[in-house]
């Protein structure tokens, strides 16, 4: 994958609520986003992303077992799916996904997304953290 | 091997007072203090690369005394080269950079140790921000220069 980068996305520890959903960008100082383009990565260069990996660590109290889905969103328009079995059950928890193929142009812009299930016991002082391989085109 | 434009991957640690004789380990997460624990702030590089370049600078709120720290490259939870051996964290700031050539596979793990020492005075409120350099390898997809042919056009 000739020309490629990784461009890092870091989120501020937050305690997720029930059945919400939340955006992640590089914010570092901020908790988890409730709309979209707050916390956005602004792409320069027309491109391929080709993986996503996120890391949801957990430096409270780890949730119980339920899944929920994790996407990349594309514009605040576009879902693309990196896995619908995360949990938060444990201090690391890692999701990714090497198989992508979506196309972005100068200008766009990218999140992680995901909606957090009703948990029995919610994880506590939780960080999103990871990176996305954009090729360029 | 061809190595592709580098780019920056930022990396750094929230504010710390670190431990004498500890390792820390350092990486994609700047808002949080500085971790002992492996698998927590690591970077998964998606293709195969080298790392060219680490630059950190350390912002010093209390500076220390003059006994030295070692920083290292971790790549997959094993330090395979020095950043640097012998700086100190007895200024309020301080500047610590290696030039690497550490090549490195799809899927593998990167972050930065810094092992400290036992001082006299320890730092307090220590923060860090810093880079990784990475180069791509292009053996997979190479571009033809000019007035060359693509390798599939050439006949034998």
């Amino acid at each position: 994958m000739a020309n490629s980068y990784h461009l890092p996305f870091v989120s501020g520890a937050d305690n997720p609520a029930d059945a919400t959903t939340y955006f992640i960008g590089w914010v570092p100082s901020v908790a988890f986003a409730v709309s979209s383009g707050i916390v956005s990565l602004t792409l320069r260069h027309t491109g391929i992303i080709r993986a996503v990996d996120v890391r949801l660590l957990v430096f409270g109290t780890p949730g119980t077992t339920e899944t929920f889905s994790v996407w990349l969103r594309l514009n605040n328009t576009t879902d693309t799916l990196i896995t619908s079995t995360a949990q938060a059950n444990a201090t690391i928890n890692n999701f990714s996904n090497t198989g992508l193929s979506v196309a972005v142009v100068a200008g766009d812009f990218i999140e992680i997304k995901f909606t957090t299930p009703t948990w029995a016991t919610n994880p506590t002082a939780v960080v999103v953290v990871g990176s996305v391989l954009v090729e360029q085109t | 091997m061809a190595l592709d434009r580098p780019y920056h991957v930022s990396l750094g640690a929230g504010t710390t007072s670190p431990a004498n004789s500890t390792v820390y380990v350092i990486g994609l997460l700047p808002n949080i203090g500085w971790l002992n624990a492996l698998g927590l702030t690591s970077l998964i590089v998606r293709q195969p690369c080298t790392v060219q370049r680490v630059d950190l600078r350390f912002r010093v709120a209390s500076p220390g005394s003059a006994e030295t720290l070692i920083s290292t490259l971790v790549v997959n939870d094993v330090s395979t080269d020095v950043i640097s051996a012998s700086f100190t964290l007895d200024a309020s700031t301080v500047d610590v950079s290696a030039t690497l050539a550490r090549p490195l596979n799809a899927g593998d793990r990167i972050d930065v140790a810094i092992q400290t020492p036992a001082w006299g005075t320890p730092p307090t409120g220590v923060d860090l921000r810093g880079s990784y350099l990475i180069a791509p390898h292009t053996f997979d997809n190479p571009r033809p220069t000019y007035g060359e042919f693509p390798k599939f056009l050439l006949r034998d």
